[in-house]
């Protein structure tokens, strides 16, 4: 069984762009959460691999979302995946114990480079 | 955003960003050009926030909008609400890249909100049109940058 990944983002395009991404690769999308909410609420259910966190959303944002789960699971792999992609919002996600950034647009061998790059901790 | 960069180097930002993100997510050649006014369009619009208070509209007709999305769902039939989220994603990535630009050139931080479509033009409340800058596809069809300020910021 692949590694298990959990796409937090308000866009359904990158669900679809993920699992696309994903296929034929050692990791699959194991749960969709359109917001941070349900996020929270889902992850003990889940417990993901890696989860790709978008930054903007309606209600709570990714950064938030991110800072509650990893409260509740420090060990949870949360990589920020956003379009916003510039030194503060990289500092407030490192600050906060995300694992890394993905930054749109992406390609395949980014995403898997960024993911191998969480689980080993480099 | 107009009191951080000038306008000549804001335009050059939002042009090349257009310019670049479209040809790498949707594979489709913009360059500066004439389009005729207002054909059949859509339009995204976001809003900038902390150090900007400004807005940003993407117009483009519906022909350009439709073959967006189906290159960047790589199928050959889309539906409308295909064509909606995938606009609000590029402009989200369009978005992205601007503020990036921004924070490279200006050292300012901005966030933007969460974008919004519209069927035909779209004029945002407590805004003016600043300026815009237009842009004619490989197939010709018309697209718009349109960037507007808040009507108390001077």
């Amino acid at each position: 069984m692949g590694k298990r990944v959990m796409v937090v983002d308000d866009s359904r395009i990158m669900e679809l762009q993920m699992e696309n991404l994903l296929r034929g690769t050692d990791y699959e999308v194991a749960a969709y959460c359109r917001n941070g909410q349900e996020a929270i609420s889902r992850y003990e259910e889940v417990m993901p691999d890696i989860v790709t966190m978008d930054i903007l959303m309606p209600g709570m944002d990714g950064l938030e979302t991110a800072q509650i789960i990893l409260e509740g699971f420090p060990d949870a792999k949360i990589l920020m995946l956003s379009s916003l992609a510039y030194d503060d919002t990289i500092q407030e996600a490192t600050q906060i114990g995300a694992k890394g950034f993905i930054y749109k647009p992406f390609d395949q061998e980014q995403v898997l480079d960024a993911f191998e790059k969480a689980l080993n901790g480099t | 955003m107009d009191a951080i960069l000038s306008q000549e180097k804001l335009r050059r930002i939002y042009e090349e960003a257009a310019c670049s993100v479209t040809k790498k997510l949707m594979g489709i050649t913009l360059r500066p050009g004439k389009p005729l006014p207002d054909r059949n369009a859509c339009t995204v619009y976001t809003s900038f926030a902390r150090g900007a208070h400004s807005g940003f509209a993407f117009r483009a007709e519906k022909s350009l909008t439709e073959r967006m999305t189906r290159n960047m769902m790589r199928m050959e039939q889309v539906q409308e609400q295909d064509i909606e989220d995938y606009l609000r994603e590029y402009l989200n990535v369009l978005c992205g890249q601007i503020v990036a630009a921004v924070f490279k050139e200006a050292k300012v931080g901005t966030r933007f909100g969460i974008p919004e479509f519209y069927n035909g033009s779209y004029y945002p409340e407590n805004m003016e049109k600043s300026w815009e800058v237009s842009f004619l596809s490989d197939q010709n069809e018309g697209a718009w940058l349109i960037h507007y300020k808040a009507l108390n910021v001077k």
